[in-house]
Parts: C-alpha cells; sequence; structure tokens
C-alpha cells in the first residue's frame, strides 16, 4: 500500500466515524473501555494480592533471608557470636541491615479474673532487639493496642491479638481477653518461669501467633550472650538475585540454615504462581471479549454498508483502502476506548484504590500494575482492533462488486 | 476505441442463465453511443461487463489499447480508476461525503494532487449545475441532483468512456433531460465518449447510435441521424 492509499483509507474512515451513528461510537468505545478495565483491574486486584502475601511474609515472619542455627550434622539451639556474623553478612554489596531474634518455646497463662483459673496455651515468644527489629520487621506498625517495646525492657511483652483472644482473630486457643497493662504468666521449656506485663498487642496477621520480649530479658532466661535463634537480613531485591545473596550468605556461615522468603512461603507460592495464571486468563479472555466485540460490530457495519463497499470498489477504489479504511476505523475505536479505559483506571481506581484498599485479615490489596502489564494490555487491545476491523471487511470486500451493490 | 468481440455472460445457479449469447461491435472515439432492449434483453449485463464491474464468461473486450479482459482483478480496478467513468441508476453516492467530497474521492485515490483536484472537483459541480450545493450531503439533495454529482465524480478522472447505466430510470423528466443534455454537452464539446443504457426511446435522440439487444443477442446498430 502506497501514502496515497494510506491518505484515502484515512479519509473514508474518518468521514465515516465522523458522519456515523453517534450512538454506536460511544457504545463501542463503552464496551472496549469497560473490557480495558476489567482487564486492568481484575488483573490488577490479582497481581495486587500475589504482591501482598511476599510482603507480608518478609514483613512479618521472615525479612528477606532469614539465617537459622545450625540443624546438620548436629542440632544447635542457637547461633554463636551473632554480632560479629552480621558484622560480616553486612559487608555484602546490597544488604541494608540486620538484627537477630531468639525463637524460645514456652507457655502463656492469664487468669483474668484474678480467680485462680488461669488460661493457658503453648507459643513461641521471640526475643527482640526493638530498635533494630523495627526498622527490619513490620510489628511494631502493626501495634493496635498500647505501644512496642524498648531495647531495655525486661518485664514486658507484646501479644498476638489472635493470642490475647477477644479480638475477633481465630485463633485454635487464646487467652481469653488479655489486654495491656494484664500479667501474663510464662513458662519456659527450660522450667524458668516470669511475669510479664503486657505492653502491646499487634494485629496478628495471617495466624503468626507469636509473642514479643526483648533479647535481653531471652537471654537472661536462657542463660546465653550475643547469641541468636534467627538472623533476619534486609536487602536490596535489585542488586542482584535473593540465590546469590543467599550464596554469599552461605558462604560466610557455611553451617547455618539460610532461607529465603520465598522459602517460607512454601507452598503457598503455587497458589500465588496460580494467582498470575488466573490473571493472565481472566485478561486473555477480556481481550477475546473485546475482539468478538469490535469484530460482530465492524462485520455488522460493513454488511450495512455493503452496498457502499461496491460503489467504492465500482469507482475504482482498491480493495486493501476500503479494508484499511475499516481497520483505521477499528483502531481509532481501540485509540478512544484505551484512553477513556485509561483515564478510569489509572486516574481514578487506582487512586481510589490506593487511598481506599481492601482490607483484609492479613494486610491491604490494592491495585498493582507492572509497565508489562500495561503494555501486554495496549498491545492485546490494538492487536484485536486491526484483526477485528481487518477480517470482516475483508470477508465483505471480497463480494463481488454487482452482489455488493444489489445483494 | 472500444471493440467487443464475441462477449457472452452466463450467471450461473442450478439452471445457469445465458444473459448475452455473442454480441461483437465497435464504439469509436468521442461516440455517444446508446444500449437499448426491453427489460431483461441483457443491455444492463453487456454495460457491467464493459464497466469492468462484472466479468464476462467468455468473449474479449478491448477499450484503447487494452484488452481488459485479460486484466487481473487489481488491474481492472485500477483501470477503472484511471480509464472509466461509471454511473448507476441509482445514483450510488458515498453517503457520509459532501458533494465535493464525493466527486473528490476517485482522484484522491487516483494519487493526484489534492488541492488541485478540490478545485477541480468543485469545477466539476459547477459544470453539472451545483455550484452551490458543494457541501451538500446526499440525503439533502435531490435525485437529479445525486445523479449530477455522480456524473462529476465520474468525470473528475477525465475518463476515456463514461459508462451510464439509466441514468435517467429514476428521476422526473425534467431532471432526466437536464442529465441527458449534460451527456450530450459533455460529448459535444468535450469529445467524451459516453455509453448509456436506457430503455426510453426517446432518449435516442441525444446519441449518435443505438445498439438494440434482444435476448442476449445484438438485434440491430441503428445510426440517428
Amino acid at each position: 500500500m502506497s501514502a496515497n492509499d494510506l491518505k484515502t483509507a484515512a479519509f473514508i474512515a474518518y468521514k465515516s466515524i465522523r458522519r456515523g451513528h453517534k450512538s454506536t461510537l460511544v457504545l463501542m468505545i463503552l464496551i472496549l473501555s469497560l473490557s480495558f478495565i476489567n482487564m486492568m483491574f481484575i488483573a490488577g486486584i490479582l497481581k495486587g494480592l500475589s504482591e501482598l502475601f511476599p510482603q507480608v511474609i518478609i514483613k512479618n515472619v521472615s525479612a528477606y533471608i532469614t539465617v537459622s542455627s545450625q540443624e546438620t550434622p548436629r542440632v544447635k539451639e542457637f547461633i554463636p557470636n551473632q554480632s560479629a556474623l552480621r558484622a560480616e553478612i553486612a559487608t555484602i554489596p546490597g544488604i541494608l541491615r540486620t538484627t537477630r531474634r531468639y525463637v524460645l518455646a514456652g507457655s502463656l497463662a492469664f487468669d483474668k479474673d484474678q480467680s485462680g483459673q488461669y488460661k493457658r496455651l503453648s507459643s513461641s515468644i521471640m526475643g527482640i532487639d526493638p530498635a533494630a527489629d523495627a526498622k527490619i520487621m513490620g510489628i511494631e506498625g502493626l501495634i493496635k493496642d498500647g505501644s512496642f517495646l524498648s531495647d531495655t525492657d525486661t518485664d514486658q511483652i507484646i501479644l498476638s491479638s489472635a493470642l490475647a483472644g477477644g479480638y475477633g482473630n481465630l485463633a485454635p486457643s487464646d487467652l481469653g481477653g488479655a489486654r495491656v497493662g494484664d500479667k501474663i504468666l510464662v513458662t519456659y521449656g527450660n522450667g524458668i518461669m516470669r511475669t510479664y506485663k503486657v505492653k502491646g498487642i499487634y494485629s496478628d496477621l495471617m495466624g503468626i501467633y507469636e509473642n514479643f520480649i526483648t533479647s535481653k530479658e531471652a537471654e537472661s532466661v536462657i542463660g546465653v550472650s550475643d547469641s541468636a535463634s534467627q538472623i533476619l537480613v534486609a536487602l536490596d531485591p535489585n542488586r542482584q538475585t535473593l540465590e546469590k545473596y543467599r550464596a554469599q550468605i552461605g558462604a560466610l556461615a557455611p553451617t547455618l540454615k539460610i532461607q529465603t522468603y520465598e522459602d517460607f512461603l512454601g507452598s503457598f507460592g503455587g497458589f500465588l504462581n496460580a494467582l498470575d495464571l488466573i490473571a493472565v486468563i481472566v485478561s486473555i479472555i477480556s481481550v477475546a471479549v473485546a475482539s468478538v466485540t469490535i469484530f460482530v460490530l465492524i462485520y455488522v457495519n460493513a454488511l450495512n454498508k455493503r452496498r457502499q463497499i461496491g460503489i467504492l470498489r465500482a469507482i475504482g477504489i482498491k480493495r486493501t483502502i476500503i479494508i484499511s479504511s475499516y481497520v483505521f476505523q477499528a483502531l481509532f475505536y481501540v485509540a478512544a476506548s484505551l484512553v477513556v479505559g485509561s483515564i478510569l483506571t489509572f486516574a481514578v481506581l487506582y487512586p481510589l484504590f490506593l487511598r481506599y484498599p481492601l482490607n483484609v485479615d492479613f494486610g491491604a490489596i490494592s491495585l498493582y500494575f507492572t509497565a508489562g502489564w500495561i503494555i501486554f494490555g495496549i498491545v492485546s487491545l490494538i492487536a484485536a482492533g486491526f484483526l477485528s476491523g481487518y477480517l470482516p471487511s475483508r470477508l465483505v470486500a471480497r463480494k463481488d462488486i454487482l452482489t455488493a451493490i444489489w445483494g | 476505441m472500444i471493440q467487443i468481440e464475441n462477449l457472452k455472460k452466463t450467471y450461473p445457479g442450478k439452471v445457469p442463465t445465458p444473459a448475452l449469447k455473442g454480441v461483437s461491435f465497435k464504439i469509436n472515439e468521442g461516440e455517444f453511443v446508446a444500449i437499448m432492449g426491453r427489460s431483461g434483453s441483457g443491455k444492463s449485463t453487456l454495460l457491467h461487463q464493459l464497466g469492468l464491474i462484472d466479468t464476462p464468461t467468455e468473449g474479449t473486450i478491448r477499450i484503447g489499447n487494452f484488452e481488459v479482459t485479460a486484466l487481473s482483478d487489481a488491474e481492472k480496478t485500477k483501470f477503472r480508476l484511471q480509464q472509466l467513468g461509471y454511473i448507476f441508476q441509482e445514483y450510488a453516492l458515498i453517503t457520509e461525503l459532501t458533494a465535493q467530497e464525493n466527486v473528490w474521492l476517485p482522484a484522491l485515490a487516483y494519487g493526484k494532487d489534492p488541492e488541485h483536484c478540490w478545485e477541480h472537483a468543485a469545477k466539476l459541480l459547477d459544470l453539472v449545475g451545483l455550484g452551490h450545493r458543494l457541501d451538500h450531503y446526499p440525503n439533502e439533495i435531490s435525485g437529479g441532483e445525486q445523479q449530477r454529482v455522480a456524473i462529476a465524480r465520474a468525470l473528475i478522472n477525465s475518463p476515456k468512456v463514461l459508462f451510464a447505466d439509466e441514468p435517467t430510470a429514476n428521476l422526473d423528466s425534467a431532471s432526466a433531460k437536464t442529465v441527458l443534455e449534460l451527456f450530450r454537452k459533455l460529448n459535444r464539446e468535450l469529445k467524451q465518449t459516453v455509453v448509456m443504457v436506457t430503455h426510453e426511446p426517446d432518449d435516442r435522440r441525444y446519441v449518435d447510435r443505438v445498439v438494440w439487444i434482444s435476448d442476449g443477442l445484438i438485434e440491430k446498430i441503428e445510426k440517428v441521424e
């Protein structure tokens, strides 16, 4: 096709759109815009959900990487000389900061009515360095009652809302309604008993069921120093892959167990992959719906203008010019729909969801878009528009002139 | 100018229908020829073959130096655009284009200078008496005016031959007279070759010759004095 053919096709398309039924035009753009919004919205929500889970794990369970005490050839309860190891880990390019945690087992007991009737449950108690921990993990931000620990606290505890009871979380068992200021009796695995005052209660995400004391207090219970059950590592994920970080840390501590947050996701990772797959499937269906919509509308339009197509051919207008004019019309519909759909998606829905995300137990789901996904959506619709303009007009334009004009 | 040899056209179907059964004649450059005959005689079928909007079953047509029956579909399209003008009985204008745009479109598709042709379209519309209707859409003008727009459109690329298929059939007598006089004016003043199908015996007085068709064959060729 020559530039002149394209110019002629564009002129016919322009006049056809300009003089065509405005209601059909609006309907077409509306349907295609909704298809685009549907594609972006559903995929955005599913992607937002699948992005949220890893963030919840990273912020509340494992950081990007968790270094745990030795398991083979012989199980060791703690990592010795943790400060020296953390200093070495901090030298790896891309590592942002580290913190340590003690993981202790124990039972918690609470006598709500001071009647001597304790409600008990088994749980893990984490010993943390509150200031360092808060820079990596998100427990401090989840405090819903009271306040977070300070490094010097020794007789205070942070409780999970699920284990405290009465906050609506479903836990296998709870303390029956412990609140800030209440006294909790903790019996550790080594038999040592301590009473702590509840300093804060955090909103338990995803049933983590952990309680927090300071490392200083944990060390006094278990009689160690400068040790840790876990070293949590914050890093820059864009600098290198998690596996490279894992290998570099592994080289510094070959006997320790090194896990990424993906390991903690475990089979949940498969669920997240399924969400991504669903997002792709939904998008493909949206593109298919959009394609069929344009196809039907263009086909009906072309059929209605069959006589006109015959006339154009009779006066010597090339078939390719006629087909191109319909392709241009379809592309115009798609372009207009992309503009309308993009405005509604990115200027209305997206900011709305940022401001009012969908709050669920484990966090807030917002719309999540990647440039690749947006490009995929736009290119898919343009391709659908091209084919949906080309195929029906080709079908009609292939009829011989007299049949086209007189049927 | 136009040479037709043993032209046959049979429409396929359960029972094939022969519409032209072997037609041969010549049309000279600058002639105004009418093809006449009863309804169903094959006169429109003949014009469709000459105007390259249908393909004959057998026979040859030469227009100028081209054996047009041997051209490919794309070449026929190009030939129609550049060498022929075709006027339909039912005006056949593009409803979304103004009168001037309807006339201008074939020139745009030809690749001629758009601005020059835009002016030329206006002049042609002026020639057919529609200089005041340039911006009107087909549904805003009468049937006779639409047919004159179609004539102007057929002339925009300076065709070698102008074909007209019962151009006055849907017009009132005054409009029909205007159109026929316009054809004669084009023929006399611009030496435009015109081939017109008509069923009106009175139209004979505008033309040089009449080719009478009956049952798919030439019945007689009459020179009009």
